[in-house]
């Protein structure tokens, strides 16, 4: 009897603190953020959609050599000096995102940039974007994001 | 005869009251593979004939953490046997590692345990580094270590928190989602990705901290530590959540050993082990820590549920130690060591063993002078300690077999790898 | 109501119909309007859920539609609406469209004799306290028939539990109500409430011991056969999926889900009319009159609304109890406590009957 009293006491006691707890949660203010208005924060080494130059690229193919999974697809015209990228196209749904292919680059001409929401009308435009063609928020020239390197003075001109 | 041939029923126990036909609900689907699930066998009663009912739980259900698939023969609500069936999720991760370059299999390693992917790359990293004799600077030991505890946080966060759902407390959940979200933050922060860091590297780590990131750290730390005894009283000390949990699914030291279950899941049967601190790696043997295992001094029986998630709890605390002790021993330096341009380790093999949030991971790696490996091979803790329910979960109910599944935190992207 | 119609009728515009037909005319629009207030107030509450569970939860929870997300219920129950209607090929079909129906009726039908004001009462019966119990009874073949047609498994497992818990319950339920019986001497649920009208310490809840625990069991109980967390094992989502509805969709399911909010504005209501004065606000006050009458209104709607956040902390705050954890609260907590309170009550007014006074009245509860 008595064990059975205390039980019973024990689950009303329990109950109410848990409840006082939600109570108090809920007299406080939320933390999260309302989210296409607001945004939080990323930093500088944020691995989101990838940034190109192709004015530097040297077409050293080393980043498509780096990548995993062989997203990285990469064609030129011409030979030795006169070579001209035509083709920079990177296969999204392969893309690990894991940055291997930052690292090689000799003229640093590809950043991951802070791009993360991939979408669009139709699922063509997004799954395989060619960087040397269209104006999409891809092509972008190096920003103030990525101050981590410094950029060659002389790289690719 | 034009019905369809039906197991014999024994003249004794032939149907008088269901007179006819099979019943309508209780028709066993065939189910591949599971030969033993179709027996049938008359349970009570003389004249009405019975049958178990088999339930197929997943690979699309919410109690299984992923695309496990259970199926289960049971009496009404009582689980008589059960099956786990794995594969959804096979994605070749140590058929990979034989085909592509090592430092190319690091963020396969990542996704293999996806919520732990720090303390993979780990371990990972280290069996690259032992087989090619890469020296690894001190301050990137130190820094593996934090990034690996700070997971460590995260992912028992998780586990608690998704303990809570499955035994039907959605605040707990969220609550600690609240402190997961910073964390995965922090971890962003510093490696450029929320879930999949790729922040170890063969031979050192990516980058070193900056002070802004420490102090990040530093917040992140202060904040789990005031929040921790709230989610104890939102399950811990709960009247349900104890009635829920205490003397459910319990795995004794043999039956641990027997299905080589490791991890919180060993150390709730009273088994005091811990890689880090019997086979330690990296830099911590530098460190002082408690290894909690379960006891009778608390609620519960060695080895049920709630010791094991009494020692997530607890182990929480000792991981927020080891930060805190290397923030203080960390040293000056480099973070990167020498790796040469083409990394071809000489012929030989390679074992490293480390302690995941969910138990041993182990990588042993067969090299033969190229630079991939000729075999790589992991030891997944939660392969090995998802076969333990089989075992556990006969004769229960079946809300105490989502108990059962749930405490065992499994992450199926490593069952499966 | 029916002097409300006499009057109607005898002046103004339906001055020359047959009485009868201002009767049915009345009915059915009393019927409109406990529909309309029903699935309104129901859809509301679904706001007022998610929204708490948000703020409980360290979020926001909906408001983008309507002010502060107001008329969220809006946009579900469009997106509901839109949704394919599936019915499994291997259901046993016409239980598998009956059923909602049912589980709806259920609800809706007990709303016919819950006093809103004074005077506000649809139908105001002598039986009015049995009635609800009855009615909303009703719910119980209704899911049978639920999880039996869907033939799911998970479907049958959760209205298996659905009953068991429902039936079970029924039993502390109707034991704590009878706690006010004792007291009131009546089971008209306006009379009952006319009966704890004045100072605040004339509610049942406040009316001694008895009273106190039998306002707990009730809500309790209350919650269990509402099927609300912790009880809310039929439909389970992490054992069960979602239980007896799991092959619902589309309309059918918003049914079950209306029915399910509207079961719960019942109870609410009922509770607040049985324990907690009813229309009266605590303080002697003539609510009798035809403004006076609105205001009660308001007053029993203020408290329909504190129980229903009650009802939506407590399922915010606690994990879910197992099925024999259930039986055993039922069987072994509620029941026995419920009974003692019965005995109590009765003890109570022959005490009151012998001490007399307006303390033996307090007491005696009329």
């Amino acid at each position: 009897m008595k064990t059975y009293l205390e039980k019973v006491w024990a689950g009303v006691r329990t109950t109410a603190k848990g409840m006082v707890l939600t109570w108090k949660h809920f007299v406080t203010k939320p933390v999260t953020v309302q989210y296409p208005e607001q945004k939080t924060y990323f930093s500088p080494f944020e691995r989101g959609l990838h940034e190109f130059e192709p004015d530097k690229c040297i077409m050293c193919h080393l980043c498509a050599k780096a990548c995993p999974v062989d997203c990285i697809l990469i064609e030129e015209e011409g030979t030795g000096k006169a070579a001209r990228l035509t083709k920079y196209e990177i296969d999204y749904s392969k893309c690990l995102f894991c940055s291997l292919c930052i690292d090689p680059c000799p003229v640093d001409c590809i950043h991951m940039g802070q791009e993360y929401d991939l979408s669009a009308f139709q699922r063509g435009d997004h799954v395989k974007i060619d960087f040397t063609k269209g104006d999409g928020p891809w092509r972008t020239k190096r920003t103030s994001a990525h101050p981590e390197a410094g950029l060659p003075e002389d790289a690719g001109v | 005869m034009s019905e369809p041939t039906r197991p014999t029923i024994p003249a004794a126990r032939a149907p008088s009251l269901v007179s006819g036909g099979e019943p309508h609900h209780a028709s066993v689907t065939p189910v591949g593979g599971v030969a033993e699930v179709h027996e049938q066998q008359p349970l009570v009663g003389q004249d009405l004939r019975t049958e178990e009912l088999v339930f197929n739980m997943g690979p699309q259900h919410p109690a299984t953490h992923g695309v496990l698939r259970v199926v289960i023969k049971s009496d009404g609500e009582f689980v008589q046997g059960l099956q786990p069936h794995i594969g959804n999720l096979h994605r070749c991760c140590e058929k990979i590692g034989e085909s592509v370059p090592y430092y190319q299999w690091i963020p396969y390693v990542d996704r293999m345990d996806y919520l732990a992917a720090m303390c993979n790359e780990h371990i990972a990293c280290m069996a690259v580094e032992k087989a090619a004799g890469i020296e690894v600077p001190e301050r990137a030991e130190y820094c593996r270590v934090i990034v690996a505890e700070v997971q460590r946080i995260l992912s028992h966060l998780f586990a608690m928190g998704v303990y809570g759902l499955d035994l039907g407390a959605f605040t707990p959940f969220l609550h600690q989602f609240r402190e997961r979200e910073k964390g995965l933050d922090l971890l962003d922060h510093i490696s450029g990705g929320r879930l999949l860091y790729h922040y170890v590297r063969i031979g050192g780590v990516k980058r070193d901290f900056t002070q802004e990131w420490l102090d990040e750290l530093e917040a992140f730390l202060a904040a789990v530590e005031q929040r921790l005894p709230e989610y104890n009283t939102l399950l811990l000390s709960n009247h349900i959540f104890q009635q829920r949990t205490a003397g459910v699914g319990v795995i004794d030291r043999s039956a641990c050993v027997r299905w080589g279950v490791t991890g919180p899941a060993l150390r709730a049967a009273g088994v005091d082990f811990d890689v880090r601190r019997d086979a330690p790696y990296g830099v911590y043997d530098r460190f002082e820590f408690a290894v909690p295992h379960g006891h009778s001094g608390i609620a519960g029986v060695v080895g049920d549920c709630f010791q094991r998630h009494w020692v997530r709890t607890q182990e929480v605390e000792q991981s927020l130690r080891i930060v805190r002790q290397a923030l203080k021993q960390m040293p000056q330096g480099p973070v990167m060591g020498k790796v040469p341009k083409s990394l071809k380790p000489v012929a030989g093999e390679v074992y490293v063993r480390g302690e995941n949030p969910r138990g041993e991971l182990a990588v042993y790696m067969v090299t033969q002078g190229e630079d991939k490996a000729w075999r790589a091979r992991c030891r997944g803790p939660s392969f090995s300690n998802i076969a333990v329910i089989t075992e556990t979960a006969k004769g229960t109910l079946l809300a105490d077999l989502v108990a059962a599944i749930g405490s065992l935190d499994i992450v199926l992207g490593e069952v499966d790898r | 109501m029916q002097q409300w119609l006499d009057q109607l009728a005898g002046s103004g515009l339906l001055a020359g119909l047959p009485r009868g037909l201002v009767y049915t005319m009345g009915a059915v629009g009393a019927c409109t309007l406990v529909l309309l207030f029903a699935s309104l107030l129901a859809g509301e509450v679904v706001w007022l859920e998610r929204r708490v569970a948000g703020r409980m939860q360290a979020r926001i929870g909906p408001n983008r539609v309507g002010p502060q997300g107001l008329l969220q219920f809006l946009a579900d129950g469009l997106k509901l609406l839109g949704k394919e209607d599936v019915i499994p090929a291997e259901a046993d079909r016409p239980t598998f469209l009956a059923a909602p129906v049912i589980v709806f009726m259920g609800a809706f039908a007990a709303f016919a004799v819950v006093p809103f004001g004074y005077g506000l009462v649809p139908a105001d019966m002598n039986v009015g306290l049995f009635l609800i119990l009855a009615l909303t009874s009703i719910e119980v073949p209704g899911v049978i028939m639920a999880g039996w047609a869907s033939n799911s498994k998970w479907a049958i497992l959760g209205s298996m539990r659905e009953v068991a818990q429902m039936v079970s319950y029924e039993m502390p339920l109707g034991i704590s109500a009878l706690v006010v019986a004792i007291l009131a001497g009546t089971l008209n649920l306006s009379d009952i409430v006319a009966q704890q009208e004045g100072w605040a310490w004339n509610w049942y809840v406040l009316r001694g011991p008895f009273g106190f625990v039998a306002f707990f069991i009730f809500f309790t109980a209350a919650l269990a056969s509402l099927k609300r967390a912790p009880f809310d094992l039929p439909e389970a989502e992490s054992e069960l999926v979602a239980g007896f509805h799991t092959e619902y969709t589309g309309f059918r399911f918003a049914v079950f889900f209306l029915a399910e909010y509207s079961a719960m504005i019942l109870f609410s209501m009922v509770t607040a009319v049985l324990f907690l004065g009813g229309w009266s606000p605590g303080f002697p006050v003539d609510l009798t009159g035809p403004a006076g009458r609105w205001i009660g209104f308001a007053v029993l709607f203020a408290k329909t609304a504190f129980l229903l956040f009650t009802m939506i902390w407590v399922r915010w705050s606690l994990p879910r109890y197992r099925v024999d954890k259930v039986m055993y609260l039922c069987y072994k907590v509620l029941l026995p406590f419920s009974v003692a309170c019965v005995v109590g009550a009765a003890l109570q007014v022959l005490v009151g009957d012998a001490v007399g006074g307006a303390f033996g009245r307090w007491l005696m509860g009329r």
